[in-house]
């Protein structure tokens, strides 16, 4: 197992350290957006500062995913698929490892805007003497968010290879996308009203902070469930590599 | 040389680095004082100088950083991670809620709502599996590095011991450091520290046991953050129903360290039974 960690980590290591980049990004390049606004630092306190924060954030972690997607490539050949799935670990400790990582970098991201932000946080307090709003809630939703995105991408990418994955998986959103629209103009009143019922009945006060916090766990169950999904596909996706 | 004077001498190493990473914040006290930045910037270091100290004793001593205990090993040990979330989530509330109850303010009690314990309860889990990793920073020193040299010198029950009275001795420097910048007493500098010496001590029983179990840091990482963090969220929630910090005097005072230690030391000595019941175990099986 330390063996296909050590291959990760020399395979993989310009986007692990790219996604640590990332996160720092995200929290600084909101600065010379704020300064060349002609605002000082202290706007970075207000509104205009917390909506460039957010977004920089957004942004950030796009770029996190682009990075993950990148080190999903490179196993896509017949020969080490067949060489992996004959070795002790099996393709499975292979593609534990893989998800492993894809985890590992999402928390290296929000672990990277945790501290950077709070870094900032300090700097401008002893400039300015405002307090940053704290954005920590969002970085932890966030990464909760790519956590499950990767659980839909992963297997797709396993089972058709990198482009021909991500073209099946656009042609379904797509897909769903027609057919949600289609439904929803026959007969935009019922929908509309089925979903304001279950907003208001399912979702009072004390229940969508609790609704909000069974999330993370649905991301975490749905990308373990993913991993179960890839180890079954894994063999039928090695079939159609190159050699 | 022996393994056991190798030990000693790679512990020295681990100790020297350690507490001096961590006397930067008594060396800095002033701009600390002064500045959020300083302030920010030296706990950081404070705050890994354990890990940093591993590392940097692993490449002096050239020993090689295979048993780091850095993998996740999940398969299998999925209830000791479990165990690691749920120990503290459980006792803490207890330490915390018990005194207030048996000194007579239940009225304190208002906060503690079924939507607001589950809603920070889940708030803590998610929080927990990205949130944690900050306090590798200790448990990749403390177990994964300082327990593991200390065993053969002190046995399984000495090194929970002395790793714990380590442990307490290396957060001094903090409590000097709110006494120097005028937040509190010497005296109450010095209780701070020994009560905490205390509950470090006992603590350290259970992270000896998850990490022994798992073979790696992350649980005790997990029991670490988890610990903390249900602290925090259980005082928040009682100062919502109206508790002020330091309400108990006198005989308040009495109950609130008992209830503050027994469910601790229960647990240690539980624990702690289990520790050497797997040394016995392990004995066996190499004779």
């Amino acid at each position: 197992m330390t063996g296909l960690i050590y291959k990760e980590w020399r395979q993989n290591r310009l986007y692990i350290i790219l996604t640590a980049v990332c996160g720092a990004a995200a929290v600084f390049i909101p600065i010379p957006l704020i300064l060349t606004g002609g605002d000082g630092l202290q706007a970075l306190a207000g509104e205009k500062g917390m909506i460039v924060r957010v977004v920089a954030l957004l942004l950030g972690f796009l770029g996190v995913g682009a990075l993950q997607s990148l080190a999903l490539r490179g196993d896509e050949r017949k020969g080490w698929g067949i060489f992996i799935a004959s070795s002790p670990e099996t393709e499975k400790g292979f593609l534990r490892i893989k998800y492993e990582m894809i985890f590992a970098m999402s928390v290296l991201a929000v672990s990277g805007c945790l501290f950077f932000e709070q870094l900032l946080g300090a700097v401008v307090f002893d400039i300015t003497g405002e307090a940053l709003p704290d954005l920590s809630g969002v970085y932890v939703a966030l990464v909760f968010l790519q956590i499950f995105l990767r659980a839909l991408d992963i297997p797709f990418i396993i089972r058709f290879g990198d482009k021909r994955g991500s073209m099946i998986k656009a042609i379904i959103v797509v897909v769903l996308f027609i057919l949600f629209t289609a439904a929803v103009m026959i007969d935009p009143k019922d929908i509309g009203e089925a979903l304001i019922n279950v907003l208001k009945n399912g979702f009072d006060g004390d229940g969508i902070l609790l609704a909000l916090g069974l999330l993370p766990f649905a991301a975490l169950a749905a990308y373990f469930l993913s991993y179960l999904i890839s180890c079954r596909i894994y063999m039928k996706g090695v079939e159609q590599y190159d050699k | 040389m022996t393994n056991k004077s190798v030990n000693v001498k790679r512990l020295g190493i681990y100790l020297l680095v350690v507490f001096a990473a961590s006397l930067t914040l008594l060396l800095f006290y002033k701009p600390v004082g002064e500045s959020l930045t300083a302030f920010f910037l030296v706990q950081q270091l404070f705050c890994w100088s354990p890990a940093i100290a591993c590392i940097v004793t692993r490449a002096v001593t050239k020993e090689g950083f295979r048993d780091m205990k850095l993998h996740l090993r999940l398969k299998g040990n999925l209830r000791y991670y479990l165990l690691a979330f749920a120990l503290p989530v459980v006792f803490v509330p207890i330490t915390e809620v018990l005194p207030v109850v048996l000194n007579g303010h239940g009225e304190w009690l208002s906060g503690l709502t079924w939507a607001n314990v589950g809603a920070d309860l889940l708030q803590l889990g998610s929080a927990a599996v990205v949130g944690s990793i900050g306090l590798l920073g200790e448990e990749l020193g403390w177990r994964g590095y300082m327990n593991q040299r200390m065993e053969p010198l002190l046995g399984t029950i000495g090194t929970c011991a002395a790793g714990g009275v380590i442990w307490g001795l290396w957060h001094f420097p903090n409590d000097i450091l709110n006494w120097l910048n005028g937040y509190v007493s010497f005296p109450a500098a010095l209780q701070n520290c020994l009560e905490r010496m205390a509950v470090l001590v006992l603590l350290s029983v259970l992270l000896m046991w998850v990490t022994r179990k798992t073979g790696s840091v992350w649980p005790a990482v997990i029991l670490h953050f988890t610990y903390n963090s249900a602290i925090s969220l259980t005082r928040s929630m009682l100062a919502a129903g109206g508790m002020t910090e330091g309400y108990e005097q006198g005989g308040e005072a009495l109950v609130a360290y008992v209830c503050e230690f027994a469910p601790l030391v229960i647990l240690a000595a539980i624990f702690g039974v289990l520790l050497l019941r797997d040394n016995k175990k392990e004995k066996m099986l190499s004779a």
